[in-house]
């Protein structure tokens, strides 16, 4: 076991290199003498698989052997010399320094010439390993809008964007996180629109990342976000490289990490969990109709159980003589209590929710056909649960799904319980207590010290044109002034 | 450490919330709404008589019921008598859904603010609810002898007080009206007055059972004296001369006679009053503006020639000015002024009202009314010509 530091004092040759790989057996060495000379002896070392061998025979091996250039060299230190002045002809090279870089160059896909006379190398990228090509989005509504989505690959997702923005100034800034996987990662931002508080807030953040891996998006967005115990999202995640290109232009900040084919945005408000890429592809009367239908649907489920048990328990006089009658002729001969009933199919609820997450798709039938007749229909058969509970269940759950955001889906379920707990012991009291400290949950939220709640909590700073509803995309003048950006106004000609 | 406190903060509403127990829990089906309360006076106790409307389980497939249940009770007071409900009612009793309450006519006539007092106290209780005199019958024996499922009492009186804006006879009174008008100087109270009559049809399974349900049927005012005592039932055409000074009338019909043996029907569709009076109350300018239809003439006559058209106008104004001015006579006669000409008094010499307050029984007795109708013949609907022949 050789340490940091040793290795990082190592002298660059052959024998150091295999030390150090000794249980690799994946690392290839291949000896080339230029010109056919034992004296002008030069070593390639890559890892197989990930260098490209074509190109090393292309690339170096070739003009080791047949450039005129090397005809002339006598020595070792010459044909160093020669092969750093473009002897071997290849866009991309780094000249290393030490026995660190060697290793982290060479994990990395690159083929390492290793002069062992005069301890010296130069590293040639060669990458050359398999990944997905892209693909449409999977997860996310494309109606409309471009369909490709990211890849595993960094460099692709980098220029499925740079193809989309061309403009120099999209500035991409690079590090490795993962004290242990060094990953690749990108930040992108637009350097005259994008507020550079958050470029840096970024780069320090993850600077001082203490996972070892980042092979999971959450090993990063923990790292990244301010509060990592609240359920509600602090960063968009998205596949849609046209979704990360519309929000830089906002003047948000992208980040990008290698192996994962999600972008997260910086930062995020509440009024992002409403907004889909659906509703700038579509007229904007019916993007604001939805929208509103959106947020309707939010208080929907995050409400309706708890109104319902408040009704039904504690507040009869609330509500009209025929709906009181109708949902009583309904309750009446179910033995367990409303509350009971409610929780039970909320239970059910999250449970079938669960299992469609989990199953493969070719036992999803069955799982539909125990969840909708088995425990909807037979249990309402049975006199089981009643009626009404069902639909309250059923319509609450449902209109969750109404918002685009997944995780703000999970997060509203569980309020959901919370409130509706609340309002089984308090009544109404109980649902107000409960929604409001659901609102406090959220005011005290920032993302990158933008409060979550912008920009519904500032009246005056209120820009109706993209909030609850959205005007014509050429009405929509400014960017939005919370994420402060340099350029307040959005460029028009 | 401030986030902090304020979490304690809102987690202590929770728990100090002023209530010295939880929240009361009545499940929906442990209750019983009533929908109408039927309240007598006899010989000193209060007999409530309530219409109440529970759920019933169903069974496998079937759905849940409606059970409809008549519960009595007698008290000292109409709490006490609510209080004894309890004592054999079915499920939990609710007020929230209280549409009507029905005063018998003596209880009426005895007076019925005292106990209207519950009603009007009580949290459980809305002011919306409707008040009705019950005609020529105690409460109990008409929620008795008009109940049925299908449709309910409440479902009847409902249906009837939304189609008396056909005729225009009666208008429907809530509690906090009544309130208003009883504990004012300036008005006089009048209530809609329901009655029975022998059922217009009756049902196969009535008939072989022979039971003696009726049919409601709404009789116009019951005009009430100052001490909130029933003096009078209005008969329909004061009723609707009542509506015509107060300008309730949304539609009704007059029926005139513009030539010998021919009938026309003009149904009023719009129509505005104004109420004028002197400084000295001495006299009443009623003045009234409509709008009419003609649905059905019976004579021969060409109904849009214009003098025959003056004439038509003529008779109707006339008709008219009559019923308001028989109207204001009936009232003079029984000392109450209930279309609430103090009111209109006291709002335009609010100063003077103080000075004729103790003497406006008198001066209503004696005051003259001018009325002056016009009218506008809209349309005669699809028809221009008569039917009859010439």
């Amino acid at each position: 076991m050789i340490d940091e530091q040793t290795i990082k004092e190592m002298e660059i040759t052959t024998e150091n290199i295999k030390a150090v790989f000794k249980d690799h057996d994946d690392v290839m060495y291949k000896v080339a003498f230029i010109r056919g000379e034992p004296e002008l002896r030069a070593d390639l070392v890559y890892v197989d698989g990930m260098a490209d061998v074509s190109s090393i025979n292309e690339d170096i091996i070739k003009p080791l052997n047949e450039n005129p250039v090397f005809q002339r060299v006598n020595t070792q230190e010459e044909a160093y010399e020669a092969a750093v002045n473009g002897g071997i002809y290849h866009g991309s090279m780094v000249m290393l320094k030490d026995m660190e870089e060697l290793v982290s160059t060479l994990l990395f896909g690159f083929t390492v010439v290793v002069f062992d006379g005069i301890k010296k190398a130069i590293a040639f990228e060669t990458k050359g390993f398999k990944y997905r090509s892209v693909t449409a989005a999977q997860e996310e509504n494309t109606y409309k809008s471009p369909k490709d989505a990211f890849v595993e690959n960094i460099r692709v997702n980098v220029s499925l964007i740079r193809q989309k923005i061309i403009s120099r100034h999209l500035a991409v800034s690079e590090l490795d996180v993962g004290t242990l996987s060094n990953t690749p990662c990108s930040i992108l931002y637009m350097s005259n629109i994008c507020n550079e508080e958050f470029v840096e807030i970024i780069k320090t953040r993850l600077k001082n990342m203490k996972q070892e891996d980042a092979l999971s998006m959450q090993d990063v967005y923990e790292s990244l976000v301010e509060h990592k115990y609240t359920m509600f999202p602090q960063a968009k995640s998205t596949e849609s490289s046209s979704i990360v290109c519309s929000s830089l232009m906002e003047g948000k900040v992208a980040v990008l990490i290698n192996g994962i084919p999600y972008a997260l945005i910086f930062p995020m408000v509440f009024g992002d969990l409403f907004n889909s890429s659906f509703d700038y592809n579509i007229n904007f009367a019916l993007a604001s109709f939805f929208r509103i239908m959106r947020y309707a649907s939010f208080l929907f489920t995050l409400l309706l159980p708890g109104i319902y048990v408040a009704i039904a328990e504690f507040h009869p006089e609330m509500i009209p003589f025929a709906l009181l009658n109708a949902i009583g002729a309904a309750k009446a001969g179910t033995p367990f209590n409303t509350v009971l009933e409610i929780l039970i199919m909320s239970f059910t609820f999250y449970v079938l929710i669960q299992v469609s997450m989990q199953v493969p798709t070719s036992m999803g039938s069955a799982v539909s056909i125990v969840g909708g007749i088995v425990l909807g229909q037979a249990a309402v058969q049975a006199q089981l649960v009643s009626p009404g509970v069902i639909v309250v269940i059923a319509a609450a759950s449902i209109a969750a799904l109404a918002i685009p955001n997944k995780d703000a889906n999970f997060a509203v379920w569980i309020w959901q319980g919370f409130i509706t707990i609340l309002t089984s012991v308090y009544g109404l009291y109980g649902l107000s207590a409960g929604f409001i400290l659901f609102l406090y949950c959220l005011a005290r939220l920032e993302s990158l010290g933008v409060p979550y709640l912008s920009p519904y909590i500032h009246p005056s700073k209120m820009q109706p044109e993209d909030s609850f509803i959205r005007f014509p995309l050429t009405d929509i003048q400014y960017r939005p002034i919370y994420l402060k950006p340099k350029e307040k106004e959005r460029k028009k000609k | 450490m401030k986030k902090k406190r304020l979490f304690v903060m809102l987690s202590l509403l929770l728990f100090l919330t002023g209530c010295s127990s939880l929240p009361h829990k009545i499940p929906l089906e442990d209750i019983q709404a009533i929908l109408i309360a039927g309240i007598d006076v006899n010989e000193g106790m209060v007999e409530l008589t309530v219409m109440s409307v529970g759920s019933q389980p169903g069974s496998g497939d079937k759905k849940g019921e409606e059970a409809i249940k008549i519960y009595e009770a007698t008290g000292k007071t109409v709490f006490e008598a609510k209080q004894n409900l309890s004592l054999y009612n079915d499920k939990h009793l609710i007020w929230a859904h209280l549409e009507y309450i029905i005063i018998g006519e003596d209880t009426a006539r005895a007076g019925i603010a005292p106990h209207l007092d519950f009603f009007l106290r009580h949290h459980e209780n809305r002011l919306t609810d409707d008040l009705i005199v019950a005609k020529n019958m105690t409460a109990r024996e008409f929620i008795r002898s008009t109940d049925t499922a299908q449709p309910k009492i409440n479902e009847k009186i409902r249906h009837l007080f939304k189609d008396a804006e056909i005729k225009s006879t009666i208008r429907n009174v809530n509690l906090k009206t009544w309130a208003l008008k009883h504990l004012s100087d300036t008005m006089y109270v009048i209530l809609p007055v329901l009655s029975t009559t022998e059922r217009t049809h009756k049902e196969k399974e009535q008939q072989e059972e022979g039971t003696q349900k009726k049919d409601i049927r709404t009789d116009g005012y019951a005009v009430f004296n100052r001490e909130g005592k029933l003096i009078d039932y209005a008969s329909l055409e004061y009723s609707r001369g009542i509506n015509w000074i107060t300008d309730e009338i949304h539609s009704t019909a007059v029926v005139i006679e513009p030539e010998s043996g021919a009938q026309l029907s003009a149904q009023i569709i719009r129509s505005k009053t104004k109420l004028e009076i002197d400084e000295e109350a001495v006299s009443l300018n009623v003045d009234i503006s409509l709008i009419f239809n003609i649905p059905e003439y019976t004579g021969n006559k060409e109904l849009y020639d214009l003098e025959y058209g003056g004439l038509i106008k003529g008779k109707l104004e006339d008709m008219i000015e009559k019923e308001v001015i028989d109207t204001v006579k009936y009232l003079q006669s029984l000392d109450a002024d209930a279309i609430n000409i103090g009111n209109v008094y006291y709002h335009k010499y609010p100063k003077r009202w103080p000075m004729m307050k103790d003497m406006w029984e008198e001066k209503f007795r004696q005051m003259n009314v001018n009325v002056s109708v016009r009218s506008t013949l809209r349309n005669t609907y699809n028809i221009l010509n008569p039917m009859e022949k010439e």
